[in-house]
């Protein structure tokens, strides 16, 4: 039977309140998520006030200054810091998105950070992303011919160049797929929002020749139709993309094939 | 980059799982389709409830003493309002889902359009239904 | 290390996709467009019934619409819930075991709920 209610060693219990830094008129509350892989103890939530004045105004910028400022063990992905990375992705104040561009301007009162949800917990903020990069790996994310390659490029008319605008510039961060509660009960056999989208980016590729196959590949019970059309892809993803459309054109693509066979 | 030395794996087994239902923002279309779901199952036990009606109806008086409680009664009454609200609810948000199946209406807007136009029209629809019922029924 | 099992044993393998999730998304497109206006039409009829004794219940439902409407609902119902359950069962029922037997119990759950209630109206309409 499914877990609706987390396993009790998994379950956070009330942490540490950390001091508010001197000296500072305007604070901001952060309730953070923390897990200590070095200790056998449950999660906890860690309470910080966070200087304003202090530091740039994404949620980032808060995180790195309470690692810098209060502290050093606050663990957690970044890079780019400008959305295009996809490593802060976690859940803030309820909703999963990138912690570089999401403004501490945007939520009242005390913003809560969890890590991206129903995931096995590395520590702090980090996830385990294993099973996701599996996912994509499984769709076989590469141009699959069979006419041999031409003396330059493979040739592309603007028309299906466009076809590939809003499924290309995903950037993995697993907001949607740790979103989709349907992938929180079976992430073991669906392939979720992301890894769908980027099938149908390849499908929808008019230089590759392996439509049949990779439509084929996904039209199954569990890696194609564990999604009921929740939309909480849709609602999560950082850069505005819609998994929830690519996989409605999936699931006609998968249709269509069945039927016509 | 597979954990295939002993340390790691049970460091890896020992891993919490991160929070969801209880941390994660209800969002409408969210609760809409748990919604979709919940109606489903209770309409599953309401034909049940209702099958034993008419069963009892089709034998007689005496077999239909036994069962028109569950449509007569005031628990009775308020089961089949409740079923036909759940049936027009169910409804609109298959009406919904086969939108959405075409592709149409899955934008930011267009979503919670429709959301919010299957819950408001399920509540009119049921409404609508009563009134009719006791005018003309 | 990853638990997700991809059913890809190498390139060029056939892999096992069940192709059984667009049959049944074709079923439940098929079943809800027969549904909804026999919905509609059962609604009014059972909603008919609330507050009527056993003679006008049965004079009610005993005409020829009415339990012809019924009986093509419920037949139709039966299939829409059956495939819905079964969707509900493989989210969260992972035992094997377990969600074998809760699909048989869907199955004959749904039939039984359709024969009865076939029966009932084809008595109750039954020239007397």
């Amino acid at each position: 039977m499914v877990e609706f209610v987390l396993p009790k060693s998994s379950r956070p219990v009330e942490g540490k309140v950390w001091p508010r830094p001197d000296g500072a008129s305007r604070l901001k509350e952060f309730r953070i998520y923390r897990f200590d892989p070095d200790e056998a103890s449950n999660p906890r939530v860690d309470t910080y006030y966070v200087d304003l004045d202090d530091c740039g105004p994404m949620v980032l910028d808060a995180i790195i200054w309470i690692k810098n400022k209060i502290d050093p063990t606050l663990t957690f992905r970044r890079s780019c810091r400008e959305g295009i990375c996809g490593s802060c992705a976690m859940n803030i104040d309820g909703l999963n998105t990138l912690a570089c561009t999401k403004g501490m301007d945007e939520i009242e009162g005390a913003i809560k950070l969890y890590p991206l949800p129903h995931m096995p917990v590395v520590k702090d903020l980090v996830p385990d992303l294993s099973d996701f990069y599996a996912q994509h790996a499984a769709i076989e994310p590469w141009l699959q011919t069979v006419t041999p390659e031409p003396e330059k490029e493979w040739l592309q008319a603007p028309d299906d160049r466009r076809k590939l605008d809003g499924l290309y510039e995903c950037i993995l961060c697993a907001c949607c797929s740790t979103s989709c509660p349907s992938y929180w009960w079976n992430s073991d056999r669906f392939l979720g929002p992301a890894a769908l989208l980027q099938a149908y980016r390849w499908v929808v590729d008019s230089r590759d020749e392996s439509t049949a196959e990779r439509v084929a590949y996904v039209d199954d019970a569990f890696r194609l139709y564990r999604c009921h059309t929740i939309l909480n892809c849709s609602n999560a993803c950082p850069k505005s993309l819609l998994p929830g459309t690519a996989i409605a054109e999936l699931k006609n693509l998968a249709i269509a094939q069945t039927t016509g066979e | 980059m597979a954990d295939a030395d002993p340390v790691s794996e049970s460091l890896a087994a020992a891993r919490p799982l991160s929070p969801h239902l209880t941390i994660y923002k209800p969002i409408l279309t969210m609760a809409m389709s748990i919604a979709h779901r919940i109606t489903g199952a209770s309409l599953y036990v309401g034909v049940l409830l209702l099958a034993l009606y008419l069963f009892g109806l089709a034998l007689g008086p005496s077999a239909f003493d036994a069962v028109s409680w569950i449509v007569n009664s005031l628990v009775g009454r308020v089961f089949v309002l409740l079923f036909s609200w759940a049936l027009f609810h169910h409804l609109l948000g298959g009406v919904r889902h086969a939108i959405w199946d075409r592709g149409l209406y899955l934008d930011r807007d267009g979503r919670e359009l429709l959301t919010k136009a299957s819950l408001g029209g399920g509540v009119a629809l049921t409404a609508l239904l009563w009134i009719a019922s006791s005018l003309f029924g | 290390m990853s638990r997700f099992e991809s059913g890809r044993s190498g390139k060029g393998d056939a892999f096992v996709s069940d192709r059984s999730g667009s049959l049944h998304a074709l079923a439940m497109r098929h079943s809800a467009r027969a549904l909804a206006p026999l919905a509609v039409l059962s609604i009014w009829y059972l909603v008919g019934l609330v507050g009527k004794p056993y003679e006008a219940a049965r004079a009610e439902i005993g005409k020829p619409l009415p339990a012809i409407a019924l009986i093509a609902f419920i037949v139709v119902v039966a299939y829409h819930a059956r495939l819905g359950v079964e969707n509900i069962i493989e989210d969260y029922v992972h035992d094997e075991a377990l969600k074998a037997k809760a699909l048989i119990v869907n199955k004959w759950l749904v039939i039984a709920i359709a024969a009865i209630w076939t029966l009932a109206i084809m008595i109750i309409a039954a020239p007397r």
